[in-house]
């Protein structure tokens, strides 16, 4: 079995991987210290179980696990947490395996027993019962993980079946679709067109083009996103409150 | 305020929270001055009555008022002088008695202001004015009364209030952040294997934070023993964050048996920890400067200010918690700033070094 142990505490992933490596000595261990290179190491190992700690800088356990969990073939995930009610309860009430540190031999051998596929859906409901939005966005490709954050987002627009990520450095595919997004980061983003999300403080002007089209000037891209009429009236009404 | 004042402030008194009569102190300065102003004030409405606005008589509004702050005054010296005795005794008995001792300054001031204007001035015969005397002793009685009863209502008011923070401070006291615990306990399950020494010195660091945030006895320890806490507490975190936190302390010569509020600079390098170095991913540098400066102890702790969104909510509990304790001992005299500069952030702690007796 392979084994991805992830924890920015070097001690706790000391412990953890000891003790894995006492139940079943053929164990493949890896370890990584935070979000984006538990992302690089799943990615390359392909682990049946990942290790996943709440609390990590930047990147935390719940928004590695929906990263993570976007992949076809997604690894079974086990969080784990020295006090976290919020979390704990959210774990219970969605079936997610979870392990409270210090961790326990027992509790250890019932944890790898249940772990199942964690599903996206789980994945996703366990982020709304911690009241999280994630800080990045990620692009599964053949060659890599890709991260955005989400801070950089200029826009998002849906194209024949993807959504697109547009950002100062260029654009990324991402899996979710725009409905998915604007639920998730409804306080970010701004809905201008059945096909476009744009970041609320990233406009910069609105512009009537010759063809008789709205369109917004964002700031840092040179992208234009074209404003339907729906949506126009509500636009005009956040862009007086900037 | 004092020393004293704030070990007194400090400590529950078991007399002062007795059943007896409550009295500020009539000594302090703001009391004396006080008295003076209202003594002035019931001079010039008596003296209004008495001969009305027009032909307003301000040599007997002279008069009155020598008269009447000095008979206030000296009631205050009076009270101040038998406190520990009428705090002694049960309520109706304390009152009788300070009221008696005010009654008797007014008769005995009485009878010297007539026979010191009278005979020794103006060179009259000395009589003993029965009526007149009867007069003030009747004024002193019912102004004393309503006096010592506004004391005695004052004085349980701020007792309630102070018991209230007193039990607040405790509850606060003993609030240990589970994280922190679990975590702990993770670190030294960690640590038996490989390290047992290590292992056994965690255990003993963790046994003495709990030992003092579970502490009930005087609020306040020296300052040695605060920051040997600090060093626990940070050797902890340093083993559980590993190179991500490291930990930059310089601490001046500081004077012997300087006190302070337990764990008043700890939760600050907690903070400094768990909302400046955690939420980095590469960690960061803690600093820490102790030193005294024209009889106050300062204590300064900063940490990089992590990237917007990233902080956590919370550090102003801790904050709120500190400020209160040390308002109870201190009252204005110790502050506490804690504040944004550029990227990094700053709390600073300064309070008189008090030297307990």
């Amino acid at each position: 079995m392979k084994v991805l142990v992830v924890d920015d505490e070097p001690l706790a992933r000391q412990r953890l991987c000891r003790m894995l490596r006492a139940r079943a000595p053929g164990d493949e261990l890896y370890q990584a210290a935070n979000g984006p290179e538990a992302l690089e190491q799943n990615r390359l190992f392909e682990p049946d179980v990942v290790f996943l700690d709440i609390r990590m800088p930047g990147m935390d356990g719940i928004e590695t696990a929906r990263h993570i969990g976007q992949a076809a073939q997604p690894p079974a995930i086990v969080f784990c947490t020295a006090y976290d009610q919020y979390a704990i309860d959210a774990f219970e009430s969605r079936a997610v395996g979870y392990l409270l540190k210090p961790v326990q031999e027992q509790k250890l051998e019932a944890a790898l027993a249940a772990a199942a596929r964690t599903t996206r859906y789980q994945l996703q409901a366990l982020a709304q019962d911690t009241r999280q939005e994630r800080r990045c966005l990620s692009s599964h490709t053949s060659t890599g993980t890709r991260l955005l954050e989400v801070a950089e987002v200029r826009a998002l627009l849906a194209g024949h079946k993807y959504v697109s990520a547009i950002h100062p450095g260029g654009s990324l595919l991402v899996d979710e679709s725009l409905r998915e997004l604007e639920e998730e980061f409804g306080d970010r983003f701004l809905r201008v067109h059945r096909n476009a999300l744009v970041a609320r403080a990233r406009v910069r002007a609105l512009h009537r083009e010759k063809s008789g089209e709205w369109v917004l000037e964002l700031d840092g891209v040179e992208e234009r996103p074209v404003v339907s009429r729906r949506h126009l009236a509500e636009l005009r009404a956040v862009l007086e409150h900037l | 305020m004092t020393a004293a004042d704030a070990q007194r402030r400090a400590t529950p008194d078991s007399a002062r929270s007795g059943r007896g009569l409550r009295l500020p102190d009539l000594c302090a300065g703001t009391a004396v001055l006080f008295l003076g102003l209202i003594g002035a004030l019931l001079a010039f409405c008596f003296v209004l009555f008495d001969s009305g606005l027009r032909a307003f008589d301000w040599i007997g509004l002279g008069r009155a008022a020598a008269f009447i702050c000095w008979n206030m005054l000296a009631s205050a010296a009076a009270l101040c002088a038998l406190a520990p005795v009428l705090r002694r005794l049960r309520l109706p008995l304390g009152a009788c008695a300070a009221l008696a001792a005010i009654l008797g300054v007014c008769l005995f001031s009485s009878i010297a202001q007539r026979w010191l204007l009278g005979t020794v001035i103006a060179g009259y015969p000395f009589v003993l004015d029965v009526e007149g005397l009867f007069r003030n002793l009747l004024v002193g009685a019912l102004l004393g009364m309503a006096a010592l009863r506004y004391f005695h209502l004052q004085g349980e008011l701020i007792e309630r209030e102070r018991a209230e923070l007193d039990a607040r401070i405790r509850a606060l006291q003993a609030r240990i952040r589970p994280h922190f615990l679990f975590n702990s306990m993770n670190i030294i399950a960690s640590l038996i294997p490989g390290e047992p020494e290590q292992a056994e010195r965690a255990v003993l660091d963790l046994s003495e934070l709990f030992r003092a945030s579970l502490r009930e006895g005087p609020a306040t320890v020296p300052v040695a023993e605060e920051l040997d806490l600090c060093e626990r507490y940070m050797r902890l975190e340093g083993w559980r964050l590993g190179a991500r936190l490291r930990f930059d302390s310089r601490i001046e010569p500081l004077p012997a048996g300087a006190t302070l509020p337990s764990l008043c600079v700890q939760p600050l390098l907690e903070n400094a920890v768990y909302h400046g170095i955690q939420p980095l991913q590469d960690g960061g540098v803690v600093r820490f400067e102790v030193s005294c400066v024209a009889g106050r102890l300062r204590f300064e702790v900063s940490n990089p200010l992590p990237p917007e969104g990233v902080a956590s909510a919370g550090s102003g509990m801790a904050l709120a918690n500190i400020r209160s304790r040390l308002a109870v001992i201190y009252g204005d005299a110790a502050e506490l700033i804690a504040a944004p500069e550029g990227n990094v952030y700053r709390a600073i702690l300064s309070l008189p070094s008090t030297v307990s007796a």
